[in-house]
């Protein structure tokens, strides 16, 4: 070895400067740090704060009355609007999307979970490949999406003409503006999002317990039960009330598909009436906004003592 | 046993042919000559060159581009900063924070979050517009592209950064030479979808455009919920297919090339 051109600091030389270097350099670098993202996020937190959370106390100032219908301040607490909107018809409607939503999901469930099933258990390759097709056309708008298959179930569309064509039937099978098209089409659109949490479960379930419980006798059916399906719960869980809160909210959809008479949901409700009246609107969203945390919240509360269970 | 896994896969290649027929229908309808959409009467491209003569329709598309061009660039920039920013914080409580305020706009039902815009553009006095528009779609695109960078330069770690540091440059220098470079991928896929989220919006447009700023799905919506799919609307819409469906894929290939990397 040559010499250094400086002198070798001692063990105790390093030592000291090491710690100097935390006492007096290093708490500066952190607060810098620190200030450095604050200052990065501000834009954003700034921006979100005006247009996103603070439009959400007018929701409040106008469910509760300290704005009138005509856009005006009163500044006078008043339930009128609760009143004007806990009515017989809101609460039919509230069912009425609630039961959309609900066999929305169920069938979601029933649908997308084979295929998240297959998709874990292919090759990582493979898999990319798959995951990519599904992701795509999820991307593509979805109001087009359900403009597709309005066509293709139409009365007159193709799948009819198809089933015209290889004898099965001269009647319409398929039909639009009913509450079974509002159905199929939500949980056409929606499938992705029961699929992909699903598939993060599933492909994070170990091997060895499955192996395990073909080793120890079981069978496929029986496997699948009482290991990977509740091994998969938490998939499950997201997954189905991914769906049911993004149906609970959804309008554009049944409007196209159930027309006025099937397609007239909770959504479209707030939709329709926002303008001419705001106060019960906002009342009514405040409604609907409180009954999905509190199904969120139940919901997870009770999977997950069942989960426990299992 | 074969049988079930025959079946599986059987299954599994009739839902992704499902995926996308629909939307091959689509454009394929398009090119079809008949008056109605359903009956196949022979192939002209007369629909696809109708569409540029009907002002209703291109209005509608250089709304719908302004705007979801304009919500890109906002939401790149406010998303871009606050995702790198997030990717260095070390504080619990900063990112909880972070998470929760980018999360709340993707899962609040959008006709609430519209609605309630709508009420604080009458009181700051806003007037609907492309404006207002750009501003209400950046409120939820924003959040794809800062989770995009996020992840993007979580993964890349701080080691680049340090090393900038050390080095002698200052935090300008190092956002700029080392941040920006790095997050630059997860920043354009982040822009695509941006710009598709725009792009395919429909309530919270329909809130917030006035009478000549409606973009081409608020027209697709209202025409198709009247009823009537006519030859030249589906066309419209098949364009409109191909538009975010490329733009999708770009992006899923983007994303893609960056998880391998």
């Amino acid at each position: 070895m040559g010499s250094f051109p400086w002198p070798l600091a001692t063990i105790q030389d390093v030592e000291r400067r090491l710690w100097l270097f935390r006492i007096r350099k290093l708490p500066k670098l952190e607060i810098q740090d620190r200030l450095w993202n604050v200052a990065l996020s501000l834009p954003m937190v700034v921006f979100l704060s005006v247009f996103f959370i603070l439009p959400f106390a007018f929701v409040f100032l106008y469910a509760f009355g300290f704005y009138n219908s005509s856009y005006q301040w009163t500044g006078n607490f008043s339930l009128a609007n609760f009143d004007s909107v806990l009515t017989e018809s809101t609460v039919d409607l509230f069912t009425k999307t609630a039961y959309v939503a609900g066999i929305v999901t169920a069938m979601s469930l029933l649908f997308g979970y084979p295929v998240a099933y297959y998709l874990a258990s292919q090759s990582t390759e493979r898999r990319e490949f798959l995951l990519m097709l599904l992701i795509i056309p999820f991307w593509t708008s979805f109001l087009l999406r359900t403009f597709a298959l309005m066509t293709i179930f139409h009365e007159n569309g193709l799948m009819n003409q198809l089933l015209e064509a290889i004898g099965v039937s001269r009647e319409p099978v398929f039909r639009t503006r009913n509450l079974v098209s509002v159905i199929w089409a939500e949980t056409y659109t929606f499938m992705p999002f029961m699929v992909l949490p699903l598939y993060a479960t599933l492909e994070r379930m170990s091997r060895s317990s499955i192996e395990a419980s073909y080793l120890l006798g079981a069978g496929r059916i029986q496997t699948f039960l009482r290991v990977i399906l509740p091994l998969s719960l938490p998939g499950i869980m997201a997954g189905t009330l991914l769906v049911f809160i993004i149906s609970m909210g959804e309008l554009v959809i049944p409007s196209l598909t159930g027309g006025v008479q099937y397609g007239y949901l909770l959504g479209n409700a707030i939709y329709e009436r926002a303008g001419q009246s705001p106060g019960p609107m906002a009342a009514l969203s405040l409604v609907f906004m409180v009954i999905v945390t509190v199904i969120a919240f139940a919901y997870l509360r009770i999977a997950g003592r069942e989960g426990l269970r299992l | 046993m074969k049988i079930g896994a025959v079946a599986l896969r059987a299954y599994v290649i009739l839902f992704f042919v499902g995926l996308y027929v629909p939307l091959a229908v689509l454009v394929v309808l398009g090119f079809n000559s008949g008056r109605t959409v359903y009956v196949w009467e022979g192939f002209t491209t007369d629909k696809y060159a109708a569409l540029l003569t009907i002002p209703r329709y291109t209005n509608a598309f250089g709304s719908s581009i302004v705007i979801a061009l304009g919500t890109t660039a906002l939401s790149v920039v406010l998303g871009a900063l606050s995702g790198i920013a997030a990717a260095r914080s070390t504080s619990i409580r900063y990112d909880l924070l972070w998470t929760a305020l980018i999360l709340l706009p993707l899962i609040v039902p959008e006709i609430v979050e519209a609605f309630s815009i709508v009420l604080f553009y009458q009181f700051a006095g806003i007037r609907n517009g492309t404006e207002a528009t750009i501003v209400g779609h950046t409120a939820f695109s924003v959040s794809f592209v800062a989770l995009i960078v996020r992840a993007r330069m979580g993964d890349v770690g701080r080691v680049y950064e340090e090393a900038s540091l050390i080095l002698g440059a200052t935090r300008l220098q190092t956002f700029t030479r080392v941040h920006l470079p790095m997050a630059a991928p997860a920043i354009v896929a982040g822009a695509f979808l941006a710009f598709a989220a725009s792009f395919d919006d429909v309530v919270k447009s329909s809130f917030t455009t006035s009478a000549t700023t409606r973009t081409l799905p608020l027209i697709v919506f209202s025409e198709a919920a009247r009823g009537g799919i006519s030859a030249t609307l589906n066309a419209l819409a098949a364009v409109m297919v191909a538009i975010s469906l490329s733009a999708a894929i770009v992006r899923v290939l983007a994303i893609r090339r960056l998880s391998r990397e």
